[in-house]
């Protein structure tokens, strides 16, 4: 029965991706850069989501194709802060962060079993993201510009991404743990992956629509 | 307990801690958020409408600067210029001269003599320091009475209550409300009378402006499209904003036209 709603929450997560790159393809022209180019993010998810189904169908490991697909992942959501950010050393920053995860993720991923474990570079990826959008919402707050909620675009990813990312430690950081020790209970700690991911690009669409709205403003 | 056990119950006392905790920082910073952003638009509006009063006091300011000079100008000039041309009209009366001729040149003489008074009269009115000097009630007098000389329009002026100073920024910016409202009056309603009425009450003051005018479509005027079509009542109104007062017009064709302004007299705004 677990397996079975498991298999329901995962199949939902895809056609949300699925839905999600959809919507990002069919808005890109009326998108703002560089939302516009999200649609490129979501396909590439959607491709590793089927390349992932594939090998696990021939029951090859798949957790490379995850390690290899985070500093991707990494790299589009930095972008768009990179974007908001007009400081140089904000930039800089989050420049150096990018470049320090992946090879971060390569070293992993070479020297430290990466191939057949993802759970520590989701970790530091989320850990990350979290930061970058809490540091988002710091900005906004001690900012005097009057910002419109409903129709910002980064304000409703950043929502998604903090609640998906932080959640994410739990997940895949924690839950991992709890793994060695009770399979069946981290199986069911790990029923929360799917249904965080639901949420967070059900916040993409969100954002998506927000940025039509108001197309001047990002 | 297992220490497998507890090691398991406190990854996921740690875990739901933290989701629980992620959730409710996210309810807060809305809230908090929401309420910064409320302050921020208030300030906005606060600090735009500053802006907007202090543009339409330089405006005034520069007006009134303008006007004073004009009326110098007028006084220095063209007064001038009138008193020496009276001169030689009372040098040419003294002389012998035909009896014809005689009768025009004393014509001219009083012609230029009531040029000379209405042209001082212009000059007070033009001058801000005049309202300054004589107050809003007197201005006003002197005004109709200008207006009155020109024999076109019939006047009155009404005053109730025990007359006191509103202030000298208030009152010059009444007196060019007062004035507007004439000049609209003489160049556009072919009006026969004007009422002013003051009312110096306990808590508010009272000016009451009107004309039996062919009065105007007032929707029609302010919502139309030319740049100049009703600019002058919209300043009417800026300037009624500026003192705090509250302005009413009203206007139908064929009824003439009625002002009222009401503004608070520092007691009740202390209040």
């Amino acid at each position: 029965m677990i397996y079975l709603i498991f298999d329901i929450f995962l199949y939902l997560y895809f056609a949300t991706v699925v839905v999600a790159a959809v919507t990002a393809t069919m808005y890109r022209r009326s998108l703002q850069y560089p939302l516009n180019w999200l649609w490129i993010y979501l396909w590439l998810n959607v491709l590793v989501e089927l390349l992932v189904y594939a090998l696990r169908y021939f029951k090859i490991s798949f957790f490379w194709s995850y390690n290899a697909f985070g500093p991707i992942e990494y790299f589009f959501i930095s972008w768009l802060y990179l974007h908001y950010y007009k400081s140089s050393l904000e930039k800089n920053i989050i420049k150096i962060l990018f470049i320090l995860y992946t090879l971060f993720v390569i070293y992993y991923m070479i020297y430290l079993n990466g191939f057949n474990e993802f759970h520590v570079v989701f970790v530091v990826r989320s850990m990350l993201m979290a930061t970058l959008s809490l540091y988002f919402f710091l900005k906004i707050y001690r900012s005097d510009e009057i910002l419109e909620i409903n129709r910002s675009p980064l304000f409703w990813l950043s929502i998604g991404l903090f609640l998906f990312c932080t959640g994410s430690i739990f997940t895949m950081g924690l839950g991992t743990s709890i793994m060695r020790f009770n399979s069946q209970l981290g199986y069911l700690v790990n029923m929360l992956n799917p249904i965080l991911n639901i949420y967070l690009y059900i916040m993409f669409i969100v954002s998506f629509s927000c940025s039509r709205q108001n197309p001047g403003f990002y | 307990m297992q220490p497998t056990e507890s090691r398991i119950l406190l990854i996921i006392t740690l875990g739901t801690l933290l989701l629980i905790t992620s959730s409710i920082f996210i309810v807060v910073f809305l809230f908090y958020f929401r309420r910064k952003q409320l302050i921020n638009k208030q300030e906005k509006a606060s600090l735009q409408t500053q802006f907007n009063q202090e543009i339409l006091k330089s405006q005034i300011e520069v007006q009134n600067t303008t006007l004073q000079q004009i009326g110098q100008e007028l006084h220095d000039n063209i007064g001038q210029l009138l008193s020496v041309a009276k001169i030689n009209l009372n040098i040419l009366e003294g002389t012998k001269q035909e009896e014809e001729n005689h009768e025009y040149i004393k014509q001219t003489n009083e012609i230029i003599g009531q040029s000379i008074q209405d042209l001082r009269s212009l000059t007070k009115s033009l001058d801000g320091d005049f309202v300054q000097q004589f107050g809003l009630q007197e201005s006003m007098t002197h005004e109709l009475q200008r207006i009155r000389k020109t024999k076109k329009f019939e006047t009155e002026i009404t005053l109730t209550g025990e007359p006191y100073t509103l202030g000298y920024e208030r009152e010059i910016i009444l007196f060019r409300i007062f004035q507007e409202f004439l000049n609209n009056s003489l160049k556009h309603s072919e009006a026969k009378n004007i009422i002013v009425k003051l009312n110096y009450g306990l808590t508010h003051f009272n000016l009451a402006l009107s004309d039996d005018g062919k009065g105007f479509d007032y929707e029609k005027v302010t919502t139309h499209n030319l740049l100049s079509s009703g600019a002058g009542l919209r300043n009417m109104a800026r300037r009624c904003e500026l003192i705090g007062a509250k302005c009413s017009l009203e206007s139908l064709v064929g009824k003439g036209t009625f002002l009222g302004i009401e503004v608070p007299t520092r007691k009740s705004l202390n209040t």
